[in-house]
């Protein structure tokens, strides 16, 4: 039988505000433990929260973005368990009345993904598990707590399970990442935990429509991790049914040192979250002005450049163009389309310089004459690009390499490539000098300045 | 040598304003009055030595965060825990120039109707020590009517500044909610939840609600006063309609004596020029309290998930983080708050919600409803605020039902977010009987008048007997 993979992902991204959600704590990512709180944040009796104006614009801003309906009237809930990083004794989450609700995003390959709902929520604390196995806190000695995180704006994108592989499932994450940044609601950086997402994953007869119990894989803390993970969770699944067994519904969290992700929560264990209206807050209810004043300031989104780049290239380097952050780049700099993205996404993409610093026409004049330019020699320019006082000019040069800095390399090169000729030089067969430069003559394209080859070649021969 | 028993706040400001006592001399004088009579009355949790400020002293229900001075809300599980910051109420009396005198007992986190709950020892009425003062403000009540305040802050959820006023022959106020700021109040039920005054007169009642109603930026659920507040001047009633609903005053278990001061009250508001009406509120009475004791406790069983050793207050367990939870919620909370945590755990749980939380949040819609029909016909609805008068310590601690049920009249407009003032309006059997005075949302001022007009017809000694 052939399987068809059913994914969801449930993505949390922190909002980039300069205050917390409920309070007027600043958010400073590093900042010394518990040096950002304040009553509120810590829960001290009879302390009440305000919402963070700016948290819901970013909200707002971001259904836009995902094509969702911003509701009129959206609930705080209160989502009750007991836990050291939780200072209520809940999270002021949503619940059934979110704030932005039915939406959908377009991939590269024009496939859709709708989504469920986006909504506000607050994030925990964060413990630290001081001795014991593993930080988790079975077996820990004691427990720290840093409540700078407490209360940080938090959105909770859910998707419908539309994505069919891993590799959807990895792009999707790399683009909705790429929108999140662009509109500068957050910095979305897994090292920082400011984007971390869930996945389920499920998996049914191909061409079936059912939905089949789900696993969840938690704390993913990459897009190529994830990707695996799903792999081998789908390649689980398979085993299972295939074997006559059926899947249990289960959590893991997902540790990309093991072989295999160990299951952690069993639906027996399922927490019952009391939800309760929030009666500290009154409802959402944003003004539609706002709304639509939101909307217009909505900037061409990644998705609708790849649509836009797709015309002249490959959607998948159209796609690797925009989630990369070099698109703007890539339109600005003149030259044969297919050429220019290829080397933005290869050879320019390995020097790491800032695309919002580069010249785009010197660039361009650059790329144009990377046939004509000696491999080193156009990486060095490549990473001069950034410069302020970068010129192509000064790497074309007449087209013939004089620098010895751009041909010791290359002269190092050959000779380490032919050992028995360097040992048969030295033995006496001076001869061979001549086989040397042709070589290097060879791989400059015949622009290496010969007199400066044969300087080099001696020298080094000689050590 | 002032007379603290007798002196109104009014009064004191007048002294004040003549330069004939400070501010600290006044609170020198409740504070030796407090030395006198607080072994026998237990009004005060914690005194305040130093005198902050030069307006008339106050008291404060231990549910109100004071930067620096402990906050218990008559708890073990905030013993010793003393706030970093003022509440918003606090910090208003602070700007007014109030010093305070001293936090008073409570009912444990405010629940309960007779002050017995408070994990630090009952309070005592001072009309009669033998008797509870009401609760759960009932530190309050006994500190203005034994006169160790001239005024004091309480707060009511469902009846808690009402009933101790009516129990103490003193006026209450629990204005309309979302007036006063909830920032710093120790969390009971936050829907409910509104801080007010407790004092001699109706005009002390509206010159303390004018310094702490209005909007608060720290409190979502504020909003500003349509009007500002006046002190009340007229001496008659003349075309007030005042609606007498049926349930609220001929509901099970109200005493006698209860009904005749009532009933002569609500004569005098004909005798001073209103047109007095019967009116209805059929479901009002019948699920006021069942909801509230659905909806109340839920609020409550979240509001009081903070309490559990990890930021402050007492730690108790050296096992798990499981077993510390359990250790120090198992010690720090008493009877009462267990109880109504565990049933508003339960009626918030999965499956349950629709049915009992969901369906009293539902019937408070009918409570607004019928509230509001019946405040289209009058500007003000009348009724006893307790069915009895004080009752003796102990009389009710082993029956929880019996004692819910001394706020059965006081929780229907509660429900339905609507003002009441208590007044005294006579005694029975020589304690005193209060009544309540029901408005629509905002109408703190129409109540003002209602209650100073029939205060000077009524002329009620506010001095316990005993003690004068």
């Amino acid at each position: 039988m052939s399987w068809e993979p059913v994914i969801g992902l449930e993505i949390h991204i922190h909002l980039k505000t300069r205050t917390k959600m409920f309070c007027r704590c600043e958010l400073e990512y590093g900042a010394k433990e518990n040096s950002r709180t304040c009553p509120v944040c810590l829960a001290h009796p009879g302390t009440l929260p305000v919402p963070n104006a700016r948290a819901i614009e970013m909200t707002i801003l971001l259904g836009h973005a995902l094509q969702c309906e911003v509701v009129e009237h959206a609930v705080f809930h209160r989502k009750h368990y007991f836990y050291p990083d939780l200072p209520k004794g809940y999270q002021i989450s949503q619940y059934d009345q979110p704030l932005c609700v039915n939406g959908r995003f377009t991939l590269a390959d024009r496939s859709e993904v709708g989504i469920t709902r986006a909504h506000l929520e607050e994030d925990a604390a964060k413990n630290v598990h001081m001795g014991g196995a593993g930080g988790r806190i079975a077996g820990a000695d004691r427990t720290l707590v840093d409540y700078n995180r407490a209360g940080t704006p938090l959105v909770e994108i859910v998707t419908e399970p539309d994505l069919r592989s891993s590799e959807q499932a990895k792009r999707f994450l790399q683009l909705l990442r790429q929108t999140v940044v662009e509109l500068g609601i957050s910095d979305a950086e897994m090292e920082k935990g400011s984007l971390r997402f869930d996945v389920n994953v499920s998996i049914r007869p191909e061409g079936s429509d059912e939905l089949r119990t789900r696993t969840e894989l938690k704390n993913m803390n990459s897009f190529n991790f994830a990707a695996k993970g799903i792999e081998r969770e789908i390649k689980r699944q398979i085993e299972i049914y295939e074997a006559g067994g059926e899947v249990e519904q289960e959590t893991m969290h997902f540790d990309p040192g093991n072989e295999s992700a160990p299951p952690l929560r069993s639906k027996e264990e399922a927490q019952d979250y009391r939800y309760l209206p929030e009666p500290d807050l009154v409802p959402l209810e944003p003004e539609r002005e706002l709304v639509e004043r939101l909307r217009g300031e909505l900037p061409e989104l990644p998705g609708a450049r790849i649509a836009r780049l797709a015309d002249d290239l490959d959607p998948e380097l159209a796609e690797g163009l925009v989630t990369s952050g070099r698109d703007r780049l890539f339109e600005q700099v003149p030259g044969e389309r297919r050429t220019v993205a290829n080397v933005l996404m290869n050879q320019w993409a390995a020097t790491g310089v800032d695309p919002a610093a580069v010249n785009a026409d010197e660039l361009g004049k650059l790329i144009e004459a990377r046939d004509r330019i000696p491999r080193a020699a156009f990486m060095e320019a490549l990473e001069a690009s950034g410069e302020a006082s970068f010129e192509a000019e000064r790497y074309l040069g007449d087209g013939q390499i004089g620098d010895t800095a751009d041909l010791e390399p290359l002269v190092e090169q050959v000779l380490a490539a032919n050992p028995s000729q360097v040992e048969d030089y030295r033995g006496g067969k001076e001869g061979l000098l001549g086989f040397f430069v042709g070589q290097v003559m060879k791989e400059t394209g015949g622009r290496a300045n010969p007199k400066l080859v044969n300087e080099l070649l001696r020298e080094k021969l000689k050590a | 040598m002032t007379d603290t028993l007798r002196l109104t706040a009014e009064e004191a400001m007048g002294l004040i304003e003549r330069g004939e006592a400070s501010g600290a001399e006044l609170h020198r004088a409740y504070l030796d009055a407090a030395a006198e009579r607080d072994g026998e009355l237990h009004a005060y949790l914690t005194t305040v030595e130093t005198a902050e400020g030069d307006g008339v002293p106050i008291a404060l229900k231990d549910v109100i965060s004071t930067k620096g001075i402990e906050t218990t809300a008559g708890s073990k599980i905030l013993a010793g825990y003393t706030p970093v910051f003022d509440s918003t109420v606090a910090a208003r009396c602070k700007e007014a120039g109030l010093p305070t005198i001293g936090k008073t007992n409570m009912d444990e986190f405010a629940m309960g109707s007779s002050t017995e709950n408070s994990a630090y020892g009952p309070t005592r009425n001072p009309w009669d020590p033998e008797r509870v003062p009401g609760g759960s403000s009932g530190g309050s009540a006994a500190a203005v009517a034994g006169g160790l305040a001239p005024w004091a802050l309480g707060s009511d959820t469902g009846g808690s500044i009402k009933q101790p006023a009516a129990l103490c022959g003193l006026v209450g106020l629990r204005p309309t909610y979302g007036t006063v700021s909830r920032y710093g109040i120790v969390a009971f039920a936050s829907s409910l939840d509104q801080v007010g005054p407790l004092t001699k007169t109706v005009r002390d009642a509206a010159l303390l609600y004018r310094i702490i109603a209005g909007r608060d930026p720290l409190d979502s659920t504020t909003v500003d006063l349509p009007e500002p507040i006046e002190l009340p001047e007229a001496e008659d009633l003349k075309g007030l309609r005042v609606g007498v609903p049926k349930e609220l005053n001929e509901a099970e278990g109200i005493e006698p004596g209860v009904t005749q001061a009532v009933q002569r009250a609500i004569e005098l508001c004909r005798e001073l020029g209103a047109e007095v009406g019967e009116t209805t509120l059929p479901r009002s009475v019948e699920f006021g309290m069942p909801c509230y004791y659905l909806i109340a406790p839920s609020e409550a069983s979240s509001n009081l998930a903070r309490y559990d050793g990890v930021r402050y207050g007492p730690r108790a367990g050296n096992g798990d983080i499981r077993e510390m939870y359990m250790q120090t919620r198992d010690e720090g909370f008493g009877d009462e708050p267990k109880r109504r945590i565990m049933l508003g755990t339960y009626a918030l749980s999965a499956g349950y919600y629709e049915a009992f939380y969901g369906q009293a949040q539902k019937v408070r819609t009918v409570i607004r409803d019928e509230f509001a029909a019946a405040l289209e016909q009058f500007d003000v609805l009348v009724s006893p605020t307790s069915p009895t008068v004080a009752f003796p310590l102990g009389a009710k601690t082993e029956n929880p039902l019996a004692m819910y049920l001394s706020d059965v009249l006081a929780i229907p407009p509660n429900m339905a977010g609507l003002p009441g003032l208590s007044i005294p309006c006579g005694l029975s059997e020589g304690l005193p009987v209060g009544l309540q005075l029901i408005g629509p949302q905002f109408s703190e001022n129409l109540l003002f008048r209602t209650g100073h007009a029939l205060e000077r017809a009524l002329n009620f000694d506010f001095v316990p007997e005993r003690l004068r």
